[in-house]
């Protein structure tokens, strides 16, 4: 019996094997042909003429920590194929047989998909949803009735199908994600139309583009069937009038537990069918304040069914080919996008009504963040970012597994109806409990790290008297402790904690924890002799713990007000503030190497009656703020925004900011701006400000045909006015502006926008012309600027006084900004030119963002140019702040004129996935910033940053003739011959980017000494040097 | 309209400071010193610490001054009057409190009460001297030693100078503040003060 049966499983096998490798094979090579079919039973989806029926889901991978422009592809083949194996496998055992991607997945990577694990792609071009690139400028808002634009698409789109109709596995094309949703361009002819007619006149080009596309489209791949995705059935009757090339409607739709009348509509005004490309439930409870797993399955429980029902032979419309739900894990950077990437915002962004578990009216319920299947999770041993199903997750697995064309409606019915939800309930909730990262917590221990190093310092002249003995061994370590809290569902925030335990003194770097360094005290008293008696003691527990940051923010319906304490906070650049009043305070590390506690406040942010409205006010508000108070205030309508700020000082900050940036007095500012686009392509942006009016009737001298002057500061001396416009020409931006700054018109931050490198100047006294252009050649940007700028009155250079007889001759010493109201200082005359090219070919991730050098995922992408300053005039006198004193003092005298120039570049490059390379070069030729002694430095920087297999770290930089690396180097003038640096260490969780990576490192650092280095660090000697070494680690919880 | 208003306002605005003079000050390439006797005072702490007063009294020649530790000496020297010299050194001691400085602006009003009995001259001097041993205890002032060299300098405490000054400034060809010796010791033994007039030395009350 058992040899019958075994020689009939063998000849089973013999046989079956060829089938089945010619199968494989077969499926492996070949890719499927697509079809709809329709008859009197309704719609089905076809693939090599067999039925399928969509069971899809919304996939993406965005690790905890990372954004949008987060590329998976750009990540090694290994890494790339276990986040597939990881993902594919879960969403197979569900019953997964289809992902919609959008755009850049590479169709190898799809066939792996398919041949591994039987998923299908929708491969979906957003067509330019959210901007499109256009012969190199970047457009917010695409818009569809520009030829060019139309051109463009289309080419990309037919593009796009050329690259992946030969692909196995790829199901269908897909166009756009609820383009209809960002009609927002503005164009000339559109816009005299009544508002509620303007987006169905945008919406006919957007629809007719679409039809023109896929008509090219289906020249090139006919085995495929095309769809739009349409936010929901809106302008239904524009897509029949227009799209008559499209196979399938694609519908994102949120409309709650049913889609209504949905299935109706499209049957009825369109007759196609339709796969609903996006639909689901977030799992988080905007009224409890806490995840909600029930909800969210019993919605999609809901939403499958109606899905079944209307599919085809089951006796309504027929036209439900199936779809793809959104999403498959959660994506903690949907709220904010670029900010708090690490943190599952629970901040609820919009309302929806369908949503009842949570639907209040009035409030908003749908929360961005919470809408996978699946939670997303810390990377596990292989570096994959987990995927925790939910109750959502495990309904659907049960449902996916029942087959509609084959399963009779009643029994599929009663199957879905029979799904034991509590029993799913219990299950999701043990999994959560075993999980960490559950959204519920009051109060909690979120994290943390420590970090420690031991070094040695040394120095020529020490080594050389003492050899060994002349070196100084040093060693510190500190923790830190991240602590979260919401003890209800409007008040919520965040602190760490640090603890030092030793305080290392390592001589040639600044860093946090210096508080904490040992130090003497000396107290004198008298003895019972009447004699004087000094004591001293060395304090060596100073400052051992402190909260390093600190934020809670209560989210009102009429308001949300946030304390701050040394987390990053962002400019109002963007937000009216056209004066830069608000300076943004995202340099963390800058500050914590002078124990700086910046930014320090409060905010108030109205909302409803309050819209526009927004209070900050604190002792530090911004790094090397006065203790202040600014309000904003923004109105008007779309096309025309007004801004009112007010800045008032409540006094001078009595310490600097760093050791020695000079304080500076109280002031307060006044602006007006407004800024308006109504001539389609073109920004306005025009502003007044009244500033320093504290200052009215105080005395100030100048010069003029060599007889000296005084005078009062008046009203006009206070106030400024600019205007700046902003205007696109074919593809090439233009902008130009015009700045008038009366004597004390101080503004704030000038907004420097792709890393322009002009002598911008806060101060006032000057009259500014600028113009600048972004030339774009494909990917090749090429930026040229140039600017202007005149003082009102120059500057006062030093003469000695005299007397003769009983006439006094005063002479004159340069200006301070203590002593008098104004002083010509970095706003000084200048014309300046630069130009730089940047070459980008991914424009998704921005070259010019702050973390390029993490984010940026081109093969090869750099900018590179030079700046060519003229100070045709000379400076008053820069002040900085004498720390024994505590006090302002002044260098004396001012910089003198100087021609002055920079060469730069930077350069990353990715050559394969397993090597990254970020280098830096500078040469020029500079000013100080403060002290007139000595010559300007003529240097050279180099400095690179290689990452090979996202495990090893190697940073360096060799100097020459520059500065010392922190600011006051170059405010008092002090270069090094050579400075050397060399930090390589080891990502030990290697998956994670070198940011948050723990590591283990090694640092040298050495810089050689000459006459212009500072004078206690060596003997003026050429062949002097001083050196530190030593290794250090970070470990991260 | 309230858009217009809005526009017509920061129009207005921008004209009305593109039409600024900024130019329109007062010349000050050559001031006049004082060389009379009469003293007006800005303030009543004028010229003495911590008040700076000086600085904006219209009246002080050396306000707007490029002075220094330096050429200070130099211009003390080309005073053509006691009332400069006090102007002189009350704008230096507003600039740098110092209690050399302190001295020198009650040593110059006690020579412009000598020159022409300026009553203010006179009360000013007396609190002056009090402001350096108020503030300035422990100051002391420098002179040349010149029978070591010409470079050599000792120091001398600037609180014993007070004494005799107030004590008895005959020596320092300057007219008594008091009209006895004896009042002047009543009035800084109530400031808190002894002076030792045989000793020439000033002490605190304990």
């Amino acid at each position: 019996m058992f040899r019958n049966d075994c020689s009939t499983a063998i000849r089973r096998f013999c046989i079956m094997l060829p089938l089945f490798l010619f199968a494989a094979v077969a499926m492996a090579a070949t890719p499927d042909y697509v079809t709809t079919y329709n008859d009197q039973n309704g719609w089905k989806l076809k693939v090599n003429d067999a039925d399928y029926f969509v069971k899809g889901v919304v996939w993406g991978y965005t690790p905890i920590g990372e954004t949008y422009s987060y590329n998976l592809w750009a990540d090694s083949d290994e890494q790339i194929q276990k986040v597939l194996d990881y993902d594919c496998d879960l969403m197979k055992k569900a019953g997964v047989n289809t992902i919609r991607q959008f755009g850049n997945i590479p169709p190898r990577w799809i066939q792996y998909i398919y041949e591994q694990h039987g998923i299908r792609t929708v491969v979906n071009h957003l067509m330019g949803r959210y901007g499109y690139n256009v012969d190199g400028v970047w457009y917010v808002w695409t818009n569809y009735a520009d030829d060019r634009t139309r051109e463009v698409l289309k080419n990309d789109f037919v593009e796009m199908v050329k690259k992946y109709k030969d692909t196995p596995g790829v199901l269908m094309f897909a166009l756009g994600n609820e383009n209809n949703y960002g009609l927002e361009w503005a164009s000339y002819e559109i816009e005299n139309i009544p508002e509620g007619e303007r987006h169905k006149e945008k919406a006919k080009y957007l629809y007719s583009l679409y039809n023109e596309v896929m008509q090219e489209a289906k020249k090139v791949d006919s085995n495929h069937p095309y769809l739009i995705v349409n936010g929901d059935i809106q302008y239904i009757d524009l897509i029949k009038q227009y799209c008559t090339d499209m196979d399938i409607l694609g519908v994102n739709a949120y409309r709650g537990i049913s889609f209504t009348d949905m299935w109706e509509r499209v049957h009825d005004e369109l007759g196609l069918p339709v796969m609903l490309t996006e639909f689901g439930s977030d799992a988080f409870n905007a009224l409890t304040y806490k995840e909600e797993q029930e909800g969210q399955a019993a919605l999609v429980r809901g939403n499958w069914r109606e899905i079944y029902n209307k599919s085809y032979n089951k006796g309504e419309e027929g036209n439900a080919i199936g779809g793809c739900i959104f999403e498959w894990r959660d994506e903690w950077w949907k709220y904010l996008q670029t900010e708090n990437l690490d943190i599952h915002d629970k901040h609820a962004s919009w309302s929806n009504g369908g949503y009842s578990f949570d639907f209040v009216h009035g409030k908003n319920n749908m929360n961005e963040e919470w809408f996978g299947i699946c939670r997303l999770g810390e990377p596990n041993e292989d570096g994959v970012s987990t995927a925790t199903p939910r109750m959502a997750y495990d309904v659907l697995t049960k449902i996916w597994h029942i087959d509609p064309y084959t399963t009779d409606k009643n029994d599929m019915n009663s199957r879905i109806d029979g799904i034991d939800m509590d029993f799913l309930s219990m299950k999701s909730t043990l999994r959560s409990i075993t999980n960490d990262g559950v959204g519920n917590d009051k109060f909690k221990l979120a994290g943390g790290r420590i970090e420690g190093d031991i070094a040695f310092n040394g120095k020529s002249q020490d080594v050389e008297d003492d050899g060994k003995d002349g070196l100084e061994f040093t060693n510190g370590e500190m923790l830190f402790l991240d602590f979260e809290f919401q003890p209800t569902s409007k008040i919520g925030g965040q602190f760490t904690l640090n603890l030092l335990g030793n305080v290392a003194d390592k001589q040639l770097e600044q860093y946090y924890g210096k508080r904490g360094e040992k130090y003497i005290t000396v107290t004198s008293e008298e003895n019972d002799n009447g004699v004087t008696v000094n004591t001293t003691k060395e304090i060596t527990d100073n400052e051992r713990i402190e909260i390093y940051d600190f934020e809670a923010k209560y989210e009102g319906d009429a308001f949300d007000f946030t304390a701050f304490y040394h987390v990053p906070r962002y400019h109002w650049g963007y937000q009216g503030d056209f004066f830069g009043l608000m300076h943004e305070a995202t340099d963390m590390e800058g500050m914590d190497i002078w124990n700086a506690k910046a930014p320090y406040g409060v905010e108030f942010e109205g909302k409803k009656t309050f819209e526009g409205l927004k209070v900050v006010a604190g002792p530090e508000i911004y790094w090397g703020a006065n203790p202040k108070a600014i309000v904003k205030y923004q109105f008007g309508s779309d096309k025309f925004q007004y801004t009112f700020v007010h800045s008032e000082d409540f006094s001078e900050a009595d310490a600097s900011a760093t050791a020695t940036e000079a304080t500076e007095r109280a002031t307060r500012q006044t602006a007006l701006s407004l800024e308006t686009d109504f001539i389609p392509g073109t920004t306005i942006q025009i502003g007044y400000l009244v500033s320093g009016t504290e200052k009215i009737d105080e005395d100030y001298e100048y010069i003029e045909d060599g007889q000296i002057y005084t005078d009062e500061i008046e009203f006009k001396d206070t106030q400024a006015a600019k205007a700046k416009l902003t205007l696109t020409l074919g593809s090439t931006l233009i902008d130009a502006s015009v700045h008038y700054a009366g004597l004390v018109a101080d503004g704030g931050e000038t907004l420097v926008e792709r890393n322009s490198t002009m002598p911008y100047s806060s101060l006032g006294n000057k009259i500014v012309y600028e113009a600048g252009m972004l030339i774009p050649i494909g990917n090749l940007w090429l930026l040229p600027r140039a600017m202007h700028r005149e003082n009102l009155l120059d500057a006062v250079g030093a003469s000695e006084p005299y007397t003769d007889g009983t006439e006094f001759y005063p002479g004159t010493s340069p200006r301070n900004r203590d002593d008098d109201p104004f002083a010509v200082l970095d706003n000084r005359e200048a014309t300046s030119g630069e130009f730089f090219i940047t070459w980008d070919p991914t424009p998704a991730s921005y070259f010019y963002n702050w973390d390029r050098e993490f984010k940026e995922d081109a093969p090869f992408a750099f900018t590179f140019g030079g700046n060519y300053t003229s100070y045709t005039s000379e400076t008053d006198s820069y002040l900085f702040f004498y720390q024994e004193g505590h006090t302002n003092a002044a260098f004396g005298k001012g910089l003198p004129k100087e021609d002055v120039w920079e060469i730069s570049g930077n350069f990353i490059m990715n050559p394969t996935a397993n090597l990254r390379i970020v280098t830096n070069l500078g040469v020029g030729k500079q000013q100080s910033t403060g002290n007139p002694a000595g010559d300007p430095a003529e240097f050279y920087t180099l400095d690179a940053k290689f990452i090979v297999n996202n495990k090893h770290l190697i940073k360096c930089y060799v100097k020459k003739d520059a500065w010392g690396p922190y600011d006051w180097y170059r405010q008092f003038n002090i270069t090094y011959p050579y400075q050397y640096m060399l930090d390589y260490s080891v990502l030990i969780d290697n998956f994670l980017d070198e940011q948050v990576s723990s590591r283990i490192g090694y640092k040298t650092i050495f810089r050689t000494l000459d006459d212009t280095s500072p004078t206690n660090e060596g003997d003026g000697l050429n062949q002097d040097y001083e050196f530190q070494t030593g290794l250090y680690y970070r470990i991260d919880f | 309209m309230k858009k217009n208003i809005i526009w017509i306002a920061i129009a207005a605005a921008i004209l009305l400071i593109a039409g600024c003079d900024v130019k329109n000050g007062t010349e000050s390439t050559m001031i006049d010193l004082p060389t009379d006797v009469v003293l007006n005072l800005y303030s009543a702490d004028e010229g003495l610490y911590p008040n700076t007063d000086i600085l904006d009294d219209p009246d002080n020649p050396y306000a707007n001054a490029n002075l220094n530790s330096e050429n200070v000496w130099d211009m003390y020297n080309d005073c053509p009057s006691a009332k400069a010299k006090f102007y002189l050194w009350a704008t230096m001691l507003a600039r740098q409190p110092m209690g050399e400085y302190q001295y020198y602006v009650a040593q110059a009003l006690h020579e412009l009460y000598t020159e022409g009995g300026s009553a203010n001259a006179h009360d000013q001097a007396i609190k002056a001297y009090r402001a350096v041993l108020d503030h300035f205890y422990d100051s002391v002032t420098w002179w040349n030693a010149w029978w070591v060299s010409e470079d050599a300098y000792y120091a001398v405490t600037l609180r014993d100078m007070v004494g005799e000054a107030l004590y008895d400034p005959t020596d320092l060809n300057l007219l008594s503040l008091y009209g006895d010796p004896a009042e002047a010791l009543v009035e800084m033994s109530e400031w808190g003060y002894v002076y030792d007039f045989e000793s020439g030395t000033m002490s605190k009350i304990q």
